[in-house]
């Protein structure tokens, strides 16, 4: 473990924790615990950060917290049991054991498995960023799944819902694939969006460069796109034409709003229900086309008051229940 | 003589000159002023701000009950000492606690048991995670440290234990403990940092 200067730091900040916990800690160590703590904003900090570590591992059930498998004490090769089996059965995914590219940072005596992966799940209305053990970080959209995978040879991430805002670390010899349902995206260091449409993906490219392709793979259409392109995998198969876009606009839902183009209600509607708490049903499918061009912020309030404001425009009844929202056509003929 | 052992009307009553509610007094002005920072400091010890106010003012109250023996002594460092106690009371509580509800969901499945163990299932779809990470993080560390710290942290084994059975000194396994907690810390704040 190689060890900078704030890490000096935070081992002191642990150090004094420790104390704090120690039953046997006299009131000198404790009270030089506090003073330390509290001499500094970035004291507190580092002991912020051990608290919170500390309190997360004692709020593991006793069974799934990680088993010490000794032999001898003065035995270097220890092996280390992780009951991957109960726990894998339960919670259907695979425990994690180390990273191909964490090995340099391990003793030589442990022994890795080579790959590595961690699911993601946001609730609706919630979205969080994430950073992947590569250091790639992922903005992930509310409603959404990810799954993450990594083995020596490829980084492998599974959006199979929703949206994400995937900002990949740089790594020439570590491709990272995202796997939409509809198609895959290779990309090496680039930024790019993926979002869930009925009937299709798309994926936006910010920076870099990214490769599109279907389920088909190399058989099927590819797409090499560039910054502030976009293209839609469909879901049938086949990509749409590659079309020129602002990128930041399709971002606008990391700032709390999505920005419309003469988007089908369809489409804004599937959005809409990852934030929104009651079920919006779409009463006839005659609905799926109308078109709208604005904006939509996406806190809860304003969301159903853009739902009510829909109703203004003509062409669509909204009713606005306590357990749901229907949008059906309105009886009446459209007004021009 | 004061007989009198309730802190509250101790402190309210001030038409006593005797050195035992002038102390109350002082015990009572240090603590309003060392509040903030106490509960700052309880916050590091604790999982809530309501847990965090609950030990303060518990601690208060002690030192309240004790205040005729408290003459010269430094309040704010007693005050300190006090809450530090109390959060480890209630830190030894959570865990037979959790040991006792542990047992008893011994026949439930894994995911129901993360979910019992917290209150709504937010927080349980987060502990399956956390669950997966520090396993991952537990495994970054070399052999004897990753040793000394799960048997100090998750099997609740005390320092001398562990010194004994590792064969080395208890000092060694404190720095091994203090080493791992670091490490790991510093990288779940890498991989977990929310927005």
């Amino acid at each position: 473990m190689i060890v900078g200067p704030s890490d000096r730091l935070r081992q002191i900040a642990a150090a004094h924790m420790l104390a704090l916990e120690d039953p046997e800690a006299d009131e000198d160590r404790i009270l030089a615990a506090v003073a330390w703590i509290e001499e500094s904003e970035e004291h507190y900090q580092l002991a912020r950060e051990i608290s919170r570590f500390s309190q997360i591992c004692e709020r593991l059930p006793r069974d799934l917290a990680p088993e010490a498998a000794p032999t001898s004490a003065n035995d270097n090769r220890q092996s280390w049991r992780w009951s991957p089996a109960r726990v894998a059965s339960s919670l259907a995914a695979l425990i994690p054991i180390s990273l191909a590219f964490l090995v340099f940072q391990m003793d030589p005596f442990s022994r890795p498995s080579d790959q590595v992966t961690l699911e993601y799940f946001t609730d609706l209305g919630e979205s969080r960023v994430i950073t992947l053990p590569d250091n790639s970080r992922v903005t992930l959209g509310a409603g959404s799944g990810l799954r993450v995978n990594y083995d020596a040879a490829v980084r492998r991430i599974a959006l199979t819902s929703g949206e994400a805002f995937f900002d990949v670390a740089q790594n020439k010899d570590l491709p990272l694939i995202v796997e939409t349902g509809d198609g895959d995206v290779t990309a090496l260091g680039t930024a790019f969006n993926v979002h869930h449409a009925p009937g299709s993906t798309t994926v936006t490219l910010i920076h870099g460069r990214v490769k599109v392709e279907t389920n088909q793979g190399e058989n099927g259409p590819v797409a090499y796109l560039r910054p502030n392109t976009q293209v839609d995998i469909q879901r049938q198969g086949g990509l749409s034409k590659v079309r020129a876009v602002d990128g930041n606009a399709t971002l606008a839902w990391r700032n709390g709003r999505y920005r419309y183009d003469d988007t089908p209600l369809a489409t804004i509607i599937s959005d809409l229900r990852r934030y929104y708490r009651k079920p919006i049903l779409l009463a006839s499918p005659s609905l799926n086309d109308m078109r709208f061009t604005g904006v939509v912020n996406l806190q809860g309030g304003d969301i159903e008051q853009w739902l009510m404001g829909l109703h203004n425009l003509g062409g669509v009844d909204v009713s606005v229940r306590d357990d749901m929202v229907v949008i059906s056509p309105q009886a009446r003929p459209l007004e021009e | 003589m004061n007989t009198n052992r309730n802190p509250h009307l101790t402190l309210i009553s001030d038409s006593e000159a005797s050195a035992e509610s002038g102390v109350a007094v002082r015990v009572g002005q240090m603590y309003w002023a060392a509040r903030d920072q106490l509960i700052r400091f309880l916050l590091l010890r604790t999982g809530s701000r309501a847990e965090a106010e609950d030990i303060a003012q518990n601690a208060y109250l002690r030192l309240l009950s004790k205040a005729d023996a408290l003459a010269d002594a430094n309040l704010r460092s007693l005050l300190f000492i006090t809450a530090r106690n109390l959060s480890l009371d209630l830190q030894r509580q959570s865990k037979r606690t959790r040991r006792i509800v542990d047992e008893l969901d011994g026949q439930d499945g894994i995911a129901d048991r993360v979910a019992s163990t917290l209150p709504d299932a937010e927080r349980s779809m987060i502990a399956r995670e956390h669950i997966e990470i520090i396993g991952a993080l537990v495994a970054e560390l070399p052999p004897k440290c990753r040793y000394a710290f799960v048997a100090y942290k998750f099997e609740e084994r005390d320092y001398r234990d562990i010194a004994y059975e590792m064969g080395v000194s208890e000092s060694m396994v404190r720095k091994y403990v203090i080493r791992a907690v670091s490490h790991c810390a510093k990288r779940f704040e890498e991989l977990e940092g929310w927005e």
